[in-house]
């Protein structure tokens, strides 16, 4: 039995140190500060999961900090020149819900307050059945100690998966997809998609397999508009703590609008653009607006047969380019002038711009008739019904 | 503190042995038991100190009552009064904290009151060490155990395997085995079998029933929101959780029998393959074995048992599983859970009576026998398993309708779930349990001669070996990977 307990106990404490040893050489998680070897773990794949997030907002200082999901993860720059404190970090999460960002938000308050907050806002995190994901509980954002995270750095299965994964990729020469500021590099994450078939195709099936079949969008969307009071809570602390706040609802692609008022959505959509504008009165918060149906936004398809040709502002319906983001940065953050792009909303404005929205909606769909009629032979093929949608049918505008 | 948690594993645990084993290889048993009674203590704390005040109340008070009973009062009457006085107080103290809000919940709803009290936070393990100390005052007023000593008795209370969630024990198995000197020096022997039983509980725990967790929920919550799911859903969701509360309870049971038997201590066995039972009685005999025991020693047989009648043994019979449902929880869901395994305990009764009535011979299945009756029981035990984890009533509903077909068919979960759900359930009827496999080792309390136990071929036997050693290494390894997931036991919220 001696034998046994000693075998027993030597082979747990050689496999847990071994875990250990290549979990802290590798680092998948960006948090050991191990050495990087080109070829074995130079490159980190983990950058843009909620556990390396936090880890890097707790440990530094940010004077700026972008949020959002994966629309301003990959569109908005930290080393933009416009950004007024420094230094920026994208703290964008991949399909963040408002419970996340909230939550996120409060970590940072109580770690390290930035100076200034950039909020990207999107439909999606106010969906009722949107839920924390598995990442973020595994993160520092989930309020587990520090402790335990290190622990599940070092010993959890996780980690090691990652680890491997790391290792792998090295070895194959695959570059991450993040740079350390953050921010998803989209020029390498849509390459790989756009591949041979062309940006067109990538358009079609992004926006049917991610909005019109998946459940977990707009198939199932439920307004939540309890959400809109941690949103409320986030102003109010910004407020309360000096903190220069910017709310953007930023730029998609007319044909994903069209996709939300076929799916039933524009009301919430519209809701939620008042909602906001409910929330910031009686504050200096600016809340802008870049979602339209025209310029920028109803940016020319490629054509069928064209599998080279590339659009200038759009990667897919969803996912703008950082040029675009550029675009919005320097709105916003007034590096430049020119305002044809985005509408700051005011209480004063808001029913004027939600009518406008309309009237160029009509003219969307008379202007880019093929485009439309492909999207409505799409949401017909996955058994969504054409909704020729007047403004009668919509929800008055004030 | 979890037994799946790294602060458990890595810190408590070795920390708690080797002082222990160092104090008693002194000689100074009663410092080494203080430790324990400490330890347990710290172990009880470690999520809410405030609990700790209600548990060291509750002990003093039943170790005064003990003392009243077994030293100081003689006559009859008042004998029966102390008892009484001392069985309604634990049961009181159990009935503020979890049934009060219940019942001023019903009250309000039937006499359209509006009475508030407040949400009254329920202390764990209230159930387990009140049921304990219960059967402890009744067995010392009954002349089977009496106690002097203070420390001994905290420790038999608070000893941290078997704290949380049993088994509940009774006080003659256990105090005998701490007065063994042998105890207290370490034993590589009780070391190897501790460990092996800790880690295939563990492995139970944080891969298996975890891992099935995932399929279970989605399904429950979405009746519980008023969404009716199809037939396939339906029986993905049920027979996951029927699997995920198996691998949960059986993992719990195994760590707490495998840590205490680090320390020399055998504590009794509380679960032996229950989903191998060919009918409900069997099912109860198999399940949470210890509360059953305590169900039938100190509510069946006082109310009667079977002396008094069929009717009455049946009327005795649904009671007592009405208060055994109850006992899981205060709600509508666990109330029926109870009443339908009361039911089935009587139409079982009622089945065998007729067997016997036709003279079959009960004891000698057919081999096909065996198989149908082990379905049945199963399927029957499926269906009170929805009644116990739905929301409400008709969240249960909703999923008994989903699975007779009544709802739509499709198939929203992931198809994986189905080799999943496969896998787990050719582990429960095929392979032996834990205490079969060290049967050799008399793994339990109380486990049946260990002789008879054969195990299937490609079961390879456990024995001191380097290979075996190897194997449950690599399995405490596996489990520790997982351990990522915070999640408590199930049977922590009873």
């Amino acid at each position: 039995m001696r034998r046994f307990f000693h075998t027993f106990i030597t082979t747990l404490i050689a496999l847990i140190s071994l875990t250990v040893a290549i979990n802290i050489l590798v680092d998948p998680y960006e948090q050991f500060y191990t050495t990087s070897i080109t070829g074995f773990n130079g490159e980190k794949y983990n950058s843009g999961s909620r556990i390396t997030k936090s880890l890097k907002v707790s440990k530094n200082t940010f004077g700026t900090l972008i949020m959002g999901t994966s629309r301003a993860e990959i569109g908005f720059k930290p080393e933009h020149p416009a950004w007024q404190n420094k230094p920026v970090y994208n703290l964008s999460l991949n399909a963040a819900s408002m419970d996340e960002i909230y939550r996120v938000f409060q970590y940072t308050l109580a770690h390290n307050p930035p100076k200034s907050l950039f909020l990207s806002i999107d439909l999606l995190m106010f969906n009722q059945h949107n839920e924390l994901s598995i990442d973020f509980e595994h993160s520092l954002f989930s309020g587990h100690s520090v402790w335990r995270n290190t622990m599940q750095s070092l010993l959890g299965f996780n980690a090691l998966n990652q680890s491997r994964k790391t290792i792998r990729r090295n070895m194959r020469g695959t570059s991450s997809y993040y740079t350390s500021t953050g921010q998803r590099i989209g020029q390498r994450v849509f390459t790989d998609l756009i591949g041979s078939q062309g940006q067109r195709s990538l358009f079609w099936r992004a926006l049917t397999s991610q909005y019109i079949q998946n459940t977990n969008t707009y198939k199932n969307f439920v307004y939540d508009r309890n959400k809109i009071n941690q949103l409320k809570h986030i102003i109010f602390i910004c407020q309360k703590n000096d903190i220069q706040l910017y709310l953007i609802i930023p730029p998609i692609h007319a044909l994903q609008l069209e996709t939300i008022v076929q799916m039933g959505l524009w009301s919430d959509f519209e809701r939620l653009k008042r909602d906001l504008v409910d929330s910031i009165q009686h504050t200096t918060v600016p809340v802008y607006d870049f979602t339209a149906w025209t310029g920028i936004n109803a940016e020319k398809l490629p054509a069928p047969e064209d599998y080279k040709a590339r659009m200038k502002w759009y990667w897919e319906a969803s996912h703008f380019k950082q040029e675009t983001g550029d675009k919005v940065l320097n709105r916003v953050l007034k590096l430049s002038k020119e305002n044809s792009f985005g509408k700051q909303l005011t209480a004063q404005n808001i029913n004027i711009h939600i009518q406008n929205q309309r009237i160029t909606r009509s003219t969307y769909l008379q202007s880019h008739t093929k485009d439309i009629e492909e999207l409505w032979l799409t949401l017909e093929k996955n058994g969504i019904k054409r909704n020729i949608y007047s403004f009668e049918t919509l929800s008055p505008a004030s | 503190m979890l037994f799946n948690s790294y602060e458990f594993i890595f810190f408590f645990l070795p920390i708690v042995l080797t002082v222990f084993f160092a104090i008693g290889r002194s000689g100074y048993f009663a410092t080494a038991m203080a430790w324990l009674v400490l330890a347990s203590l710290f172990f009880y704390a470690w999520w809410n100190p405030a609990y700790l005040g209600l548990m060291i109340t509750s002990i003093l008070f039943n170790y005064a009552i003990g003392q009243t009973l077994s030293h100081h009062v003689q006559h009859p009457h008042i004998r029966k009064g102390t008892l009484t006085l001392g069985v309604i107080l634990n049961l009181g103290l159990l009935a503020y904290f979890k049934y009060a809000n219940f019942f001023i919940d019903n009250a309000n709803h039937i006499f359209n009151t509006h009475l508030d009290i407040g949400t009254i936070l329920l202390p764990l393990a209230i159930s387990f060490f009140t049921f304990q100390q219960i059967a402890y005052l009744i067995d010392v007023s009954r002349g089977e155990t009496k106690e002097y000593n203070f420390l001994h008795y905290c420790l038999f209370v608070t000893f941290f395997p078997q704290l949380i969630a049993g088994p509940i024990v009774h006080h003659k198995e256990m105090m005998p085995q701490f007065a063994k000197k042998s105890i207290y020096r370490l034993k590589y022997s009780n070391l190897a079998i501790g460990l092996s039983i800790f880690a295939v509980g563990l492995f139970k725990k944080v891969v298996l029933a975890d891992g099935i967790a995932i399929y279970a929920s989605p399904v429950f919550d979405s009746a519980a929101g008023g969404i009716a799911p199809g037939f396939a859903d339906a029986w993905v969701g049920a027979l996951s959780y029927t699997l995920q509360l198996y691998f949960d309870f059986s993992g719990y049971c195994d760590m707490a029998i495998g840590v205490a038997r680090m320390f020399g201590i055998r504590l009794p066995l509380n679960f032996h393959s229950p989903y191998k039972a060919t009918n409900i009685i069997d099912f109860w005999r198999r399940w949470h074995m210890t509360l059953s025991r305590f169900l039938r020693d100190y509510l069946y047989f006082p109310l009667g048992g079977n002396r008094k009648g069929t009717t009455r043994r049946y009327i005795n019979l649904i009671i007592t599983m009405v208060l055994g449902g109850l006992w899981h929880g205060a709600g509508w869901t666990f109330i029926l859970w109870g009443a339908l395994h009361g039911f089935f305990l009587m139409v079982n009764h009622a089945w065998h009576a007729v067997r016997k009535f036709l003279q079959h011979d009960l004891s000698q299945p057919s081999h096909i026998g065996t198989i149908i009756s082990r379905l049945i029981t199963f399927l029957a035990v499926i269906v009170a398993w929805v009644f116990f984890r739905a929301e409400d009533l008709a969240a249960a509903l909703l999923m008994l309708q989903g699975m007779c077909g009544l709802h739509a068919s499709n198939m929203t979960m992931p198809t994986e779930s189905l080799s999943y759900i496969v896998a787990l359930l050719a582990i429960i009827w095929f392979a032996p349990n834990t205490q079969e496999w060290l049967s050799r080792y008399r793994p339990a309390f109380d486990y049946p001669n260990n002789e008879q136990v054969t195990l299937p071929r490609w079961v390879p036997v456990w024995r001191a070996s380097r290979s075996i050693a190897v194997l449950m290494a690599c399995t405490a390894f596996i489990s520790i990977l997982y351990l990522t997931r915070d999640s408590e036991f199930l049977y922590f919220n009873f």
